[in-house]
């Protein structure tokens, strides 16, 4: 050890950042092992291809904005429109592609506004204890006793249906997940030794909160975050299918299903693919958060 | 005489702790510890498990309110101490936890860790922390090619040595050191204690060694004091305590430590040390006392009495003894 000690501090991004780097590489090889986290992979970067370029790769871009082809109506798959056509004569396999971004952000948003609700109020209630963490807790027990669907039902019925209605009732039903997760794991994290050492070095509370315990939680939040993508684009579908979500001319996969219903079982082309497209997002956002899990949390990799 | 640097009067911590439903325990982890460090010397705290030793490294370091008791520092009562205060109190004592493997944050680098109290404290940042935490490095023996790298990447001594390194970057004034090396391998271990050793010369440090290990304590303390169920039963200068023990328990610790050559054994110590929650009447170590227990020992609790010098020790059988030839 004596001979090295006057060995200089290594230099350059790649130097400082070898241990995360090496870190990483193991990520990528345990992730790359597992068959179903690479479809949940190649699912999600699809969806994500997609949501992008959408309207560059759709077809007939024009009849996602409420064309009328009335010659064209109902037309089984075929090699000009292989999805089919709706009852506008509107090429399905567009008006899907186009769907992803709506998807995406309804997705997005909600995971994130649930999350930027849900951190801060477990960070703080785990660490705080006592009556702090017991209104909180209670709160959120309130929040979590009514099905989520059900409330959020009740909200948007309250704030008049609309997708932007939608995305904001989900939010607010979905952060008492996050509050459980992060107050959970705050509270085994706050009995650590290295936060005392923190304390005794004289760090403020909120140093403590963003500096030592947040990056301690961003996994199974990582993990939560990507399972969420896929139950929140489910739960803004069911809210398009019962006509509290998107109003459906407008290229969303819930509204498309729910004005396919009343085509079925003779024109099964337009309800499927819609429906085949939920399910994939859905499967691609689930097994990519499970593999994620997996190599993260290795613990609870059940085998 | 000397102001003493650290100065514990009374010191008193008790926890309570839920028993079923509705029934309570009492936990009295400390009970009524006074102790006194001068400036510059190491004074040792020995006893075994459960004995209170840490909770008295907490409590003095104002981690957990302590329910009795003063705490001076520098003649100055950092009892109620809070805030900013507190905050600035914090640069002058310091602490090394027993166990380096948790004490550091592992989503943190080596130099993310050492650079934590200056700048929480200084508020340093830029090429200054970076010669900051490399001269720390330098003074703890690590290699300046560890400074990016992440604590499972390093040993445990290597972790000890970033744990101290940290300590001892704001300069403090007193270190209290909770068995820092019973995590560590025994090569290790020697490596860490004398590196101690030249660190409190060339700092000019105060120790507070908290250990269960009497050899260690032999080789680092100048003072020493003698815990069982949170209270001091003896202390005095390390010499006197351990070459003339007075208290039975004092006496059962140096002889269970092995030596070559003698059968170990006599004099050992049988049962485990009582709970804290159930205290026993009395002396607080009758119970396990080899000698034979005067019915005084059962009723009442012995006070520290000098026995020559700064040689104290808190025992019935022992005052009495010593009593007699010079009545």
């Amino acid at each position: 050890m004596a001979s090295d000690i006057t060995s200089a501090a290594p230099t350059g991004w790649r130097a400082r950042h070898a241990g995360t780097i090496r870190q990483w590489r193991l990520y990528a090889h345990l992730f790359r092992r597992s068959f179903s986290s690479m479809l949940g992979l190649f699912l999600v970067v699809l969806f994500l291809v997609l949501a992008a370029a959408g309207p560059a790769l759709a077809p007939y871009p024009e009849d996602t904005m409420g064309a009328v082809h009335l010659d064209n109506r109902l037309k089984p798959p075929s090699l000009a429109h292989p999805f089919g056509t709706d009852e506008m004569g509107n090429d399905i396999l567009s008006r899907v592609i186009v769907g992803t971004r709506t998807s995406l952000w309804i997705g997005l948003i909600i995971t994130g506004v649930a999350a930027l609700i849900g951190v801060p109020l477990g960070i703080f209630a785990g660490y705080m204890g006592g009556r702090i963490r017991e209104v909180i807790m209670r709160i959120t027990d309130v929040f979590l006793s009514v099905p989520g669907l059900a409330l959020a039902l009740a909200i948007v019925a309250s704030l008049g249906p609309g997708i932007t209605n939608c995305v904001i009732a989900l939010s607010l039903v979905w952060w008492p997940g996050y509050v459980r997760l992060i107050d959970s794991k705050t509270l085994a994290l706050k009995e650590e030794l290295y936060i005392e050492a923190a304390r005794a070095i004289g760090a403020r509370t909120p140093r403590i909160l963003f500096h030592h315990i947040l990056p301690n939680c961003v996994s199974p939040l990582i993990v939560k975050a990507s399972m969420d993508m896929g139950m929140a684009i489910l739960s803004a579908a069911s809210l398009g299918f019962i006509g509290l979500g998107a109003k459906p001319p407008s290229p969303e996969w819930g509204a498309m299903i729910s004005v396919a219903r009343s085509y079925m079982p003779d024109w099964w082309w337009y309800a499927l693919f819609p429906g085949l497209a939920i399910y994939l997002t859905v499967l691609g956002f689930n097994l990519f958060g499970d593999g994620l899990r997996d190599i993260l949390d290795p613990k609870s990799r059940g085998r | 005489m000397p102001e003493a640097l650290l100065r514990l009067e009374n010191l008193t911590k008790h926890y309570t702790v839920k028993r079923g439903s509705f029934a309570t325990a009492t936990v009295k982890a400390v009970d009524g510890v006074s102790l006194h460090v001068m400036p510059g010397e190491a004074l040792g705290i020995v006893g075994e498990s459960g004995s209170g030793k840490s909770t008295v490294a907490k409590v003095l370091l104002r981690l957990t309110d302590p329910t009795a008791g003063r705490i001076l520092f520098d003649g100055q009562d950092i009892t109620a101490l809070d805030g900013d205060a507190l905050r600035s109190l914090r640069r002058d004592m310091q602490i090394v936890f027993q166990n380096p493997h948790s004490a550091l944050n592992g989503r943190h680098t080596i130099f993310d860790a050492i650079a934590e109290p200056l700048v929480v404290q200084d508020g340093l940042r830029g090429q200054p922390l970076i010669d900051c935490v490399s001269r720390l490095m330098d003074l703890v023996s690590l290699p300046r090619s560890f400074i990016y790298r992440y604590p499972h990447e390093l040993s445990g001594g290597q972790k000890q040595r970033v744990c101290i390194a940290r300590a001892v970057a704001l300069k403090p004034r007193l270190l209290v050191l909770d068995e820092p090396t019973s995590a560590l391998d025994v090569s290790v271990q020697a490596q860490i204690l004398s590196f101690l050793k030249e660190l409190q010369q060339e700092l000019k440090l105060t120790y507070l060694f908290i250990s269960h290990n009497l050899a260690v304590v032999r080789y680092l303390c100048d003072r020493v004091a003698v815990m069982y169920l949170g209270a001091v039963l003896e202390q005095g200068r390390v010499a006197d305590v351990f070459d003339q023990p007075q208290h039975p328990y004092t006496q059962a610790l140096v002889a269970a430590i092995p030596k070559l050559g003698t059968a170990a054994g006599h004099n050992l110590l049988s049962g485990d040390i009582p709970t804290a929650s159930r205290m026993p009447s009395g002396c607080r170590f009758h119970t396990r006392c080899p000698e034979a227990a005067m019915p005084l020992c059962a009723t009442q609790s012995p006070d520290l009495v000098p026995i020559y010098g700064d040689h104290e020790c808190a025992c019935f059988a022992r005052t009495l003894r010593n009593a007699v030839p010079s009545a």
